[in-house]
């Protein structure tokens, strides 16, 4: 009875596989199945690459790959071929040769989602985004016209208030002019600068934003002094005292 | 008399297995576990995570977005009361976002790719941070 049964399956899904099966493809079948398959092939490439641009500091380079790490602190692996173009303000002739470790680059490409590799189409190298202090005033010193500014990690950064340091106070919402002579101790301000070539704990104002209705309430006597960068090779940089 | 045997086979094991459930459920619940040999576990309550009480969210612009305009809206959520300083490479803005914590302001991109930091300071002093990469390009490839 089973054997019977089992016999009787097989025939009938023997058939209905049969009756499924296409007939023989005609020439405009196979030409309608080759384009259906290009188009879907086409659909799935452009949904994958986008246009992106990102920003990094180099970590390795070779002929054809740039390493970067990301402002987020993620690795990024950038293509280069025949097509991409590098651009420097300083230096007309820039190239893959010149990239060295260190350097911040802006690259603009296709960045494949699947690999998550960007096919580098223009590099340019970026200028220095200026280095932000934001923190309590604790010390004004009207002689050299500078705010010492103490941070949220402690730390502490001298100022120096400039011709074209621009200063504002935030003031009901909106931003008023402000001046050096209206700085308080104690007042949260926020400073955009860059730092002084002859002494790196020095930062050159070029924008300072001084926010009245925030209270920082740092501890100004405990706060130690910012730590002197680094050169790389272990020795630290610290300003000549006479 | 085949098929016979195995449905037979097949009711006895059946018959088999709920006897033997009934009889483990009447031994379980005779059961009783003297009041010395009883524990009473208390266990301490997980402690809760403490929720950041600044934040900032961004609706416009993605990261690492590509743009052909040189104006570019960006339009956030914050904390009601926060105030939001916004740095460029040329530049730093601050605005105070709506009562409901919306903000919206523009800024003008420069050619090529553009950072942008955020930061959202509450009056007590407590901040947070956020950056996109913008790039401005009108190129087509």
């Amino acid at each position: 009875m089973l054997i019977l049964f089992l016999t009787l399956a097989t025939l009938v899904l023997a058939h209905g596989a049969q009756a499924a099966s296409p007939a023989t493809p005609t020439a405009d079948q196979a030409l309608l199945e080759k384009l259906g398959n290009e188009i879907a092939s086409k659909t799935a490439q452009l949904n994958l690459v986008e246009k992106r641009g990102i920003v990094g500091v180099v970590t390795d380079s070779s002929s054809a790959q740039i390493t970067l790490t990301d402002p987020n602190g993620n690795t990024r692996f950038v293509d280069v071929d025949e097509l991409t173009k590098f651009s420097s303000s300083t230096n007309s002739s820039f190239g893959i040769s010149d990239v060295t470790k260190g350097t911040t680059l802006g690259v603009l490409g296709l960045y494949n989602k699947q690999s998550r590799r960007i096919l580098a189409r223009d590099i340019d190298v970026m200028d220095t985004f200026p280095t932000i202090v934001f923190g309590e005033i604790a010390d004004i010193d009207k002689t050299n016209y500078e705010v010492t500014v103490i941070k949220g990690n402690g730390g502490k950064t001298v100022i120096e208030i400039e011709d074209i340091t621009k200063t504002y106070s935030l003031t009901a919402g909106t931003l008023v002019k402000s001046g050096f002579s209206k700085m308080q101790t104690t007042q949260a301000i926020s400073v955009t600068g860059f730092p002084d070539k002859q002494d790196p704990n020095k930062l050159m104002a070029s924008k300072i934003i001084i926010l009245p209705d925030i209270q920082l309430s740092y501890d100004l006597n405990t706060a130690s002094p910012t730590i002197a960068p680094s050169t790389g090779s272990g020795v630290k940089l610290y300003p000549i005292t006479k | 008399m085949k098929q016979e045997r195995v449905i037979l086979a097949f009711i006895a094991v059946l018959i088999g297995l709920l006897v033997a459930g009934l009889a483990f459920y009447f031994y379980q619940s005779t059961k009783t576990i003297s009041s010395s040999n009883q524990i009473i576990l208390n266990a301490p309550s997980p402690t809760p995570t403490p929720k950041p009480i600044v934040y900032i969210s961004l609706n416009t612009p993605d990261d690492e977005i590509v743009v052909d305009n040189k104006t570019l809206t960006i339009i956030g959520k914050t904390n009601p009361n926060a105030t939001i300083i916004i740095y460029t490479s040329s530049d730093q803005e601050a605005i105070q976002p709506s009562a409901q914590g919306d903000f919206s302001t523009t800024l003008t991109l420069d050619d090529g790719e553009n950072l942008i930091k955020l930061m959202s300071i509450l009056p007590t002093g407590e901040t947070t941070t956020m950056q996109r990469t913008v790039t401005y390009s009108t190129e087509d490839f």
